[in-house]
């Protein structure tokens, strides 16, 4: 403090409070009045829609068909709405004009980073565009307004709280802690002086798509978009082309948010990263500007950016820094992750992979690989486990050649080159044990049916873990979702004891705490139970899988989606996929694979036969089990087919 | 130039800081006073419940020092013994006064004397943004003479509670206002709303959710539209059941009548577009034309080929009606009639 000036503001400062606190004796009334002329002056931007027609539930989330907020973005009939509201793909969308006449308006672009749709009305009434803040603008614990027009008034409904977070949902949004939900979603969130911060919007850094995040409803945190970032791109979006999430086309080797170096298991033939001449092995030290250090700040940097932007990128590559230039794409070819064509020996430890099971026709069998094998190096490199052994023929360089393995075969030292093929879909023949341990040691664990209990969560949860059950060898788990409704306790032994036994495999059934539907907030249960079953027994992480009955298996593909890094297969029987979530696509190290059985006399098969389609060309195998006659459960040898999927899912 | 040593820079900092420190403990206070002198006038009420989920509390509110007390008409009262507990913890055995089943309203009578109460003719009328005051028994957690819970929010919006038919359940259709507060929760219904100055402004509802979207309402029900029923209640005058608005007429409307055939009808919401038009019908001379898609019967929302045919079951063959159809991203009104 150096200047007199200083005084001055200081007393401006007070006394401009002092007004405001003694005004506030009488309940606020100054800030009443200042929240009033914001909504006044940003009032005429908040736009009321009305959709007709279109699906009653998109998923499991009942969409109601009330109106629905936007904020137009020029002042030729655009505006801008949260995709939540067109969730359930409307016949018709009105528009109602700051005439008061409703006009009707068409998608012309959506966003599908931010989960916006642009709209255009056809009307010659002009709008008045909404002012924009800069997100360097904005102060954490500043004043902000949520509006919307949902109610039938002449006044936007109103939210007041404070600016919570300005660098949420990997840098994509802003967050707030006044009231949002769908009576404002598509609405602004502003400032005292009415310009807009924000598009509010659901959203949750777990889940894409129009509906994630919308269970978060009036909790206390809610997101918006901030305006400023989406209007550069108006443009684009005018001329009728979709805004997509920018991708590098890289695979990581971290699997959580924390995991550092930022090390590239594998690049994406064909993508942004491959053209920048990114190479398997480097560390992503810098992105744009910012310093990198661990996953979370790779997706922050990343989070914001669409397809189409070009960005500054250094890797480390041994000593040595390269900076290189990518543009993103929001399109990146499907990694085909390669495959040797066998299953590990389990159980085992020291030296070398002992071959449990070659698969016929594979690349493997071809380059003469026999069970009983043991593969000891991989690309001059010893191999000590299973695990090592599949993550370097799963981040193989195809174009670096064939993959050099060396073998001891009765004692004696083998070379072949095996050049890897696709994952298979297949489901095996009756496979061999996959141990050679001694006499089983005790349990260790209760073993039978034994209840699992999440901490401060109702439902329940039972494992079933086999008579033969031993800590020393990896077992699979596989979590069956009944219907909800259907869960039956006294079932869970005469169905799964048989098979567990056989393949070494823990069944976890988690049960719904409404007999209606499953809720998605029930995925983070079943993460939990899961994790619970995960601590107590030895659980090969590479045979997790989770699936179930019709309602059951399209929860279980919600919890798969959300949880890529604990489950590598989902089982689908007679189960709609989740409408409009995105698919998975493949990855080298966080793998998955799928198994579907379904009728065709199910309601689903189109949807079905829509996103096998779409599983395989994201590279994803699918296992199709021949269709039942009629709707149901699985019998008996369809059980022993799914068992026999998870038991292979260790594959290399 | 003024030079001030940096301490004298820091202490006049704060003295100001103190000043404005100071303006706010007094509106704080102000707030601890104006709460304190309200949560006297209300209410915990007992009666029946407790099963599957049903809740056997409600809250409710003095208007009279005589103890007349105001709460919502629910199932909690379903029982000839309903409790009221004080502020300061005393019990009284309720009589029920009388009930309005439109607004769902109810007032009770204790036998007690000198107590604090709502002045209803001093009944404030609230404006949106609005800061107010919700006073109730939330989820039951204040007993005995614990006071009430309060929560702070502003007016959200006022509107009409069932602009629409069939959109909200329930039979009042009047304006409330929309809370931006939680007052949605078990135990609330009854509370009290009121502005920063502890004046009432409304009866906090029912819960209801907002079948429009599907979200929970936080709402009450403005003061001004509950004082002619109170009086009416407590002078014993009875009041006429709500229009039942569900009676179709005797000779309802429908799309025969009119010459419109449908899309069929297949889906859950199966958008109701035209099919075809009966020659020489009046919708034919009306001009409606086949793929128009109906969506306003007057001024209803029509959301499905379902919706358009319940709504039509509702008129009388002799009316006129308007609807509004989309064709193409024209919105184009017909003025139609059966008997032209």
């Amino acid at each position: 403090m150096k200047h007199p000036l200083c005084i001055l503001s200081l007393l401006a400062l007070a006394s401009a409070l002092s007004s405001v606190a003694s005004a506030a004796d009488d309940g606020d009334s100054a800030l009443n009045d200042a929240v009033r002329a914001a909504v006044a002056e940003a009032g005429p931007s908040v736009m009321r829609i009305e959709t007709f027609g279109g699906l009653e539930k998109v998923g499991d989330v009942l969409i109601g068909s009330g109106p629905s907020t936007g904020i137009a973005v020029g002042e030729d009939g655009y505006v801008l709405c949260s995709a939540y509201s067109f969730a359930q793909q409307p016949t018709s969308i009105l528009v109602t004009m700051p005439s008061g006449k409703r006009a009707a308006a068409k998608v012309i672009a959506r966003d599908h980073s931010r989960m916006l749709v642009l709209l255009k009305v056809n009307s010659e009434e002009k709008l008045q565009p909404a002012e924009p803040v800069a997100r360097t603008e904005m102060t954490i614990g500043q004043t902000a307004i949520a509006l919307g027009r949902t109610f039938d008034s002449d006044t936007p409904n109103v939210s007041v709280g404070i600016l919570s977070a300005t660098n949420r949902i990997w840098g994509k949004a802003i967050q707030t802690d006044a009231k949002i939900s769908p009576s404002n979603y598509g609405g602004p969130l502003i400032d005292l002086h009415g310009k807009v911060l924000g598009i509010l919007v659901p959203m949750s850094p777990q889940g894409e798509g129009a509906l994630a995040g919308a269970q978060w409803y009036d909790s206390g945190i809610g997101f918006a978009v901030p305006l400023a970032e989406v209007l550069p791109h108006l443009d684009t979006m005018k001329r009728g082309e979709d805004l997509h999430p920018g991708k590098l086309g890289v695979s990581l080797s971290g699997k959580d948010n924390l995991s550092q170096p930022v090390q590239v298991a594998a690049v994406l033939p064909g993508s942004p990263a491959s053209k920048a001449g990114i190479e398997k092995d480097d560390v992503i030290v810098e992105v744009a500007g910012q310093k990198i250090r661990w996953l979370a700040q790779l997706k922050h940097a990343l989070g914001p950016r669409y397809a189409g932007e070009e960005l500054a990128i250094t890797v480390k590559r041994g000593d040595e820094n390269i900076e290189t230039s990518v543009t993103l794409a929001g399109d990146v070819p499907a990694y085909d992750t390669p495959f040797l064509g066998v299953l590990p020996m389990r159980g085992g430890n020291g030296k070398g992979v002992a071959v449990r099971y070659v698969y016929p026709k594979s690349p493997a069998e071809e380059a003469g690989l026999k069970a009983g094998d043991l593969i000891v190096r991989c690309q001059e490199q010893d191999v000590d486990s299973a695990d090592q052994l599949r993550n370097m023929v799963g981040t193989h360089d195809r174009k670096t050649g064939p993959l050099a393995i060396e073998l001891e075969r009765d004692g004696k030292a083998v070379r072949v080159a095996v050049e890897p093929g696709s994952l298979p879909e297949q489901i095996p023949d009756p496979l061999p044990a996959a141990h050679s341990l001694d006499e089983s040691p005790q349990p260790g664990a209760a073993i039978g049916l034994v209840p699992i209990k999440v901490p401060e969560i109702a439902n329940d949860a039972f494992a079933f873990v086999p008579a033969s059950y031993r800590p020393d060898l990896p077992h699979s788990l596989i979590v069956w979702l009944d219907a909800p409704g259907e869960f039956d306790k006294e079932r869970i032994e005469p169905t799964w004891g048989g098979l567990s036994e056989k393949h070494n495999s823990i069944v976890l059934v988690p049960r719904a705490s409404n007999v209606d539907a499953w809720q998605p907030t029930e995925s983070e249960f079943v993460r939990k139970a899961m994790d619970e079953v995960i601590d107590k027994y030895n659980i090969d992480d590479d045979r997790v899988v989770v699936g179930g009955y019709q309602a059951g298996g399209t929860f279980a593909a919600i919890v798969a989606t959300a949880h890529p890094d604990a489950v590598r297969g989902i089982a689908l029987v007679d189960a709609a996929p989740p409408a409009r979530a995105s698919l998975p696509t493949s990855d080298p190290v966080q793998r998955l694979s799928v198994f579907v059985s379904a009728s065709d006399k199910s309601k689903h098969k189109a949807q079905v036969k829509q996103a096998v389609e779409a599983l395989r060309t994201n590279k994803i195998p699918v296992s199709v089990l021949s269709p039942t006659p009629e709707p149901a459960p699985l019998d008996g040898q369809q059980r022993e087919h799914l068992s026999r999927w998870v038991d292979s899912l260790d594959r290399i | 130039m003024i030079t001030l040593p940096r301490t004298g820079w820091l202490s006049l900092a704060f003295v100001l800081l103190a000043c404005v420190a100071t303006e706010r403990m007094a509106a704080a206070q102000a707030l601890r006073e104006v709460i304190d002198d309200t949560q006297p006038k209300l209410v915990k009420i007992y009666g029946a419940g407790g099963l599957r989920g049903l809740e056997a509390y409600q809250s409710g509110l003095l208007i009279s020092d005589t103890g007349h007390v105001l709460t919502v008409w629910s199932y909690v009262l379903d029982t000839d013994f309903v409790t009221v507990t004080l502020d300061d913890g005393r019990k009284f055995e309720a009589q029920l006064v009388g009930h309005d089943p439109r607004l769902e309203i109810a007032v009770l009578k204790i036998d007690a004397r000198d107590l604090p109460a709502f002045e209803l003719t001093e009944a404030v009328d609230l404006q949106i943004a609005d800061r107010v005051l919700a006073f109730s028994n939330l989820y039951g957690v204040a007993t005995g003479n614990e006071p009430t819970s309060v929560l702070k929010g502003v007016v959200a919006a006022k509107s009409n509670l069932m602009a629409r038919r069939g959109v909200f359940k329930t039979t009042y259709g009047g304006p409330v206002y929309v809370l931006d507060a939680m007052t949605n929760n078990p135990g609330a219904p009854g509370g009290a709303l009121t502005d920063g100055r502890g004046r009432l402004a409304g009866l906090l509802g029912k819960e209801l959710r907002n079948s429009q979207n599907n979200t929970w309402l936080n709402y009450a029900i403005p003061a001004a539209e509950l004082i002619a029923s109170i009086d009416n209640i407590i002078a014993g005058r009875t009041l006429p059941p709500p229009p039942d608005e569900a009676m179709p007429p005797a000779e309802p409307l429908n799309l025969n009548l009119l010459g419109i055939v449908l899309v069929p009808d297949v889906l859950d919401r199966t958008p109701p577009f035209v099919d075809h038009v009966e020659a020489g019908s009046p919708a034919e001379e009306a001009g409606v034309r086949p793929d128009d898609l109906v969506l306003f019967l007057g001024e209803h929302v029509v959301q499905s080929c379902r919706i358009l045919r319940e709504q039509l079951g509702m008129l009388d063959r002799a009316e006129q009606i308007t609807i509004t159809v989309q064709r193409g991203q024209e919105l184009i009104e017909f003025t139609l009639a059966a008997d032209p």
